[in-house]
């Protein structure tokens, strides 16, 4: 079974349909998708920035971390499982998408960018956790970060332009 | 110091949002619409896709050539047009309707449709981003 017609038996199943075509589900599901993205994102992002030497610099870097990720965390799981929602609405749509496809990339490299990181940079902390400014690889990992979540909002927001564009 | 920070802030955000509010109204309209091309279509209704985030309506169009042309018109999502009464029901397959809408910029048989009207000349109000398809004579003024 290819991606495609998986996507095909998806969008025909009549809860996918009841979704795409629901009076009000469907922008609930938006707008939580974009509050937890704020949520994620604005904690990812302190910890990115402290990871860059840029903010907090006397806060020691694993508490800044370990203080964050609970929030970047549950942001990131009530975000995915609203953006498997909106996937679900319109699978064959999405699976079309450029933008959609550069997006769900650009969420591969941000989740191997985030492991490297933590199994490489992170078992260090504690040769670095009070230096102001961390070692290069770990702020190589911060603006990596930054850069694909910016990436990332960017493809999201423009999955409805090909329509227009590509269409 | 701090205050005065603030203050020049708030005045400075407060700004972009009064200036920002009648662009972002448009802003889907402009990117893929063209406010020069109106077109009035008159046709038969061939496919109703009430569906998130913008709802579709296909129709066939005859040409004075005799040639017909299938037309996708864009609207607002499907909770709009149900308040405005269009259902899979109201609009059926087959219904002939008249539609206002203004043109894709690519120049394809797409547009975004402003208002259609039944042939007993009902008119339905298409609640997509085209100016005026909320029911707003003046646009330009909100």
């Amino acid at each position: 079974m290819s991606l495609l017609s998986f996507c095909e038996w998806l969008a025909a199943t009549p809860p996918s349909i009841a979704l795409h075509e629901s009076h009000y589900m469907f922008l609930i599901v938006l707008t939580v998708h974009v509050l937890t993205l704020c949520v994620f994102v604005g904690t990812a992002v302190m910890i990115d920035l402290r990871l860059l030497g840029l903010t907090m610099l006397h806060v020691p870097a694993s508490e800044v971390v370990r203080r964050l990720v609970p929030w970047a965390g549950g942001g990131f799981l009530v975000m995915v499982i609203s953006g498997l929602l909106l996937f679900y609405a319109a699978p064959v749509d999405r699976y079309e998408n450029l933008f959609f496809r550069a997006k769900m990339a650009m969420l591969v490299l941000a989740g191997v960018n985030a492991w490297v990181f933590h199994k490489k940079v992170y078992r260090s902390i504690a040769e670095w956790d009070l230096d102001p400014v961390p070692p290069p690889g770990a702020r190589l990992a911060g603006g990596l970060a930054l850069a694909l979540w910016a990436g990332l909002i960017l493809a999201g927001r423009m999955i409805p332009y090909q329509l227009y564009w590509f269409g | 110091m701090r205050n005065a920070i603030t203050i020049v802030c708030t005045v400075v955000a407060g700004a972009a949002l009064l200036f920002s509010a009648p662009v972002s109204a448009h802003h889907s309209f402009a990117a893929a619409y063209d406010e020069s091309k109106p077109v009035n279509l008159q046709g038969v209704v061939t496919q109703v896709e009430l569906v998130n985030p913008h709802s579709w309506i296909w129709m066939d169009v005859t040409q004075e050539d005799g040639t017909v042309t299938n037309w996708g018109l864009e609207g607002g999502p499907p909770i709009n047009l149900f308040r405005n009464g269009v259902t899979k029901d109201t609009l059926p397959v087959g219904s002939e309707i008249t539609v206002f809408a203004y043109q894709a910029k690519s120049g394809e048989s797409k547009g975004v449709a402003v208002f259609f009207e039944y042939l007993d000349g009902r008119k339905v109000f298409m609640g997509g981003s085209a100016p005026g398809a909320d029911g707003n004579p003046s646009p330009r003024t909100r």
